[in-house]
């Protein structure tokens, strides 16, 4: 009468008698091999890799809610003469969409990335500011439209 | 440059400079009136003005009336801000503050403190900021 697996393996002992057990010695080693190779192509799988690319945070940036009417106070320094200091914020401000997608140049990884969203105003002396308040650039640009 | 703004990289100050007469004074005076109805119209007036720089040394008032109606200005909060002295005041006080602080000619861009004059050396001048800004 045949046994069932369970009985089989009462009598036998947990691992049952199987083709593997039969195999010869060279046979067994070199089926070890095969087992050690693929663990090892498993765990070069697993290195860490690469931060997320900077792109993505500036997409998100990008799309972030408009906020119509919201007064954020900005900080535009009005970068000074050599000699002298200034710091200008933005009296006026309106908060709205950017572009939906950047099409710019990827940001630097190590570059501080601003929390606030776009704005357009006014800085303290009159001047016609646009950027996040929080930017870590700001340009002033002395010009004549002519 | 706007993929700088847009990204949240840098923020820009536009201060006018009155270095060529009547010319000068209208087109800044102009922009200034629309800025103050509302600041992002300055920008389109600007964007505007520049792309049609040749027109200027002979435009009249109503050219710049009209260019601000056509970027979605008010008439006659326009009209009124160009015609009372406002914005003239508000531009004469802009262009003596450039020269306070030693800005003869233009373009001249401060980029965190870093002065350059002309586009040429804009970008280099912005990058070496952002890669001191890294270190």
């Amino acid at each position: 009468m045949k046994l069932s697996r369970s009985a089989r393996r009462k009598k036998t002992g947990f691992l049952p008698k199987t083709r593997f057990l039969r195999l010869s010695p060279t046979r067994l080693v070199l089926l070890f091999g095969l087992l050690t190779v693929g663990c090892t192509a498993q765990s070069a799988e697993l290195t860490v890799t690469s931060v997320p690319a900077v792109t993505s945070v500036a997409a998100t940036r990008v799309s972030a809610p408009t906020e119509v009417g919201t007064t954020p106070v900005a900080e535009a320094t009005l970068a000074p003469p050599p000699t002298a200091t200034a710091v200008a914020v933005a009296t006026e401000t309106e908060v709205v969409t950017a572009a939906a997608e950047p099409t710019a140049t990827p940001l630097p990884t190590d570059t501080p990335q601003p929390q606030t969203a776009l704005t357009y105003g006014l800085t303290e002396e009159g001047a016609y500011v646009v950027g996040f308040p929080d930017a870590p650039v700001t340009m002033i640009d002395y010009s004549d439209f002519l | 440059m706007s993929n700088y703004v847009e990204t949240g990289l840098m923020q820009v100050v536009f201060v006018p400079v009155l270095n060529h007469g009547n010319p000068s004074v209208a087109a800044s005076v102009s922009a200034d009136c629309v800025a103050h109805q509302d600041p992002r119209l300055f920008w389109e007036m600007h964007g505007r003005l520049y792309e049609e720089q040749d027109q200027l040394w002979s435009a009249t008032r109503d050219y710049y009336v009209n260019t601000a109606v056509a970027i979605g200005a008010d008439r006659a909060t326009f009209e009124q801000c160009y015609d009372d002295g406002s914005g003239l005041a508000r531009v004469q006080a802009l262009d003596a503050l450039r020269r306070e602080r030693g800005i003869t000619s233009q373009p001249v861009f401060d980029v965190n403190g870093v002065i350059t004059a002309g586009l040429g050396n804009l970008f280099p001048t912005i990058n070496g900021v952002i890669d001191q800004l890294e270190q």
